[in-house]
């Protein structure tokens, strides 16, 4: 019977181990590989190397955050509360999206028919608009962005603003499956901004 | 080790941080920003989340200077900030529920974020295979094989017990055992929790 691995791992740390486990792998080649194995593998973490620099000075946005938060003093207090629901609702929102995934464009070869297409849309529609309002019921963005969030958030906004305008064009006289595809689109990428949204909030609380 | 050490920080920097200087704050900075980094992207997997919390950590040592109260290493006591906001970001419902969103959709996928490796050859691979372990193993097996903490330490720190840090890290020792052979090149018969 060999060793197993926490057994060896403990070996390979000092801990305590059965007598008969110790012995069993001093005898066995098997075992005794896979100790050094353990060693081996702890030794290859370590010599990683360290993060590469930054590829901007951080201290000013530390800084700039730093003062920030001994300015707002108690407000964060206040602000809790509403995170808090924010939370809930977007979390909550993000689940029924996950059980309910959007429908994919139909492909060419299948058009829709115009009942069917206005219904999905119809459907999208609705998704988009819950978005929104989970959008709203964040905390608004603070002052002091980072890079991180602030640069998907914005490229999201960006593809939102868009989208809106292809759809404007859609209503005034582009097929219906064009109409769901760019739906289903904005309820993607209004997902995507949801999401970072939230994670922006959570890291500025 | 990730270089967590006093000597990166002239002596008095500290005492004259707590007094307000923004030299002495921008000088614990500067000393800690590369270990603290780190430490931040080997336990969070996705080089934008890291830096993020990074930066979180920076905010929390300058802004709770006071809290430090002089009894141990400064260098020891910004790790442990520092591993804390990370567990603490691991275990936030935003990540919990974005990794089992992304599990429904690909059981392998471990990793929710894009990993951006540090380094070079085979670093590399280990680089990969650690951030495709699950966010618990990652923790334990770095924390403990490189960081130096004890079972009982990292068990306390995840809530749990000194045997679920031991189990976790059998569990991460396995999984990069097999992400990291080739395929067909198995070693010996090692079970995490069985007999041959």
């Amino acid at each position: 019977m060999h060793a197993r691995l926490h057994e060896l791992l403990s070996l390979r740390d000092g801990e305590p181990v059965e007598a008969a486990v110790r012995a069993h792998v001093a005898g066995c080649a098997e075992c005794a590989a896979a100790l050094a194995g353990t060693e081996a593998l702890r030794e290859r973490l370590r010599a990683l190397p360290p993060a590469p620099p930054a590829t901007a000075d951080g201290w000013a946005a530390v800084a700039a955050r730093v003062a920030a938060t001994r300015d707002r003093g108690g407000r964060t207090r206040r602000v809790a509360p509403l995170a808090a629901a924010a939370s809930v609702a977007a979390l909550a929102l993000f689940a029924v999206l996950r059980w309910q995934p959007a429908p994919a464009p139909e492909p060419a070869a299948s058009a829709p028919s115009a009942t069917q297409a206005r219904s999905s849309v119809e459907e999208l529609r609705s998704r988009s608009q819950a978005l929104e309002a989970a959008l709203s019921a964040l905390p608004a963005r603070p002052a002091v962005v980072r890079a991180g969030t602030a640069l998907p958030i914005e490229s999201l906004e960006a593809q939102v603003q868009w989208l809106d305008h292809q759809l404007l064009l859609a209503d005034a006289g582009e097929p219906a499956a064009d109409a769901e595809r760019l739906w289903h689109d904005r309820v993607e990428v209004m997902s995507s901004l949801v999401q970072l949204r939230y994670v922006e909030a959570q890291l500025n609380p | 080790m990730t270089a967590f050490t006093d000597d990166l920080l002239p002596a008095g920097t500290v005492s004259r941080a707590r007094e307000g200087s923004a030299e002495a704050r921008e000088a614990i900075f500067r000393a800690f920003e590369a270990p603290v980094r780190t430490l931040a992207r080997r336990l969070v997997p996705g080089s934008a989340q890291a830096e993020d919390l990074a930066q979180d950590v920076f905010v929390d040592v300058l802004t709770s200077l006071g809290q430090y109260e002089g009894r141990g290493s400064f260098a020891g006591w910004v790790r442990a900030v520092t591993v804390r906001r990370c567990l603490m970001h691991l275990r936030s419902p935003w990540r919990r529920a974005l990794r089992w969103a992304r599990a429904a959709d690909d059981a392998d996928a471990e990793t929710v974020l894009r990993v951006e490796p540090a380094s070079g050859g085979d670093a590399v691979d280990l680089e990969r295979a650690l951030a495709r372990l699950g966010d618990t193993a990652r923790a334990v097996v770095w924390l403990h094989d490189v960081e130096g903490y004890t079972h009982a330490e990292i068990g306390a720190l995840l809530g749990g017990t000194a045997s679920f840090s031991k189990s976790q890290l059998a569990r991460a020792h396995a999984r990069l055992r097999e992400l990291l052979e080739p395929e067909g090149v198995k070693t010996s018969c090692m079970p995490v929790s069985t007999n041959c």
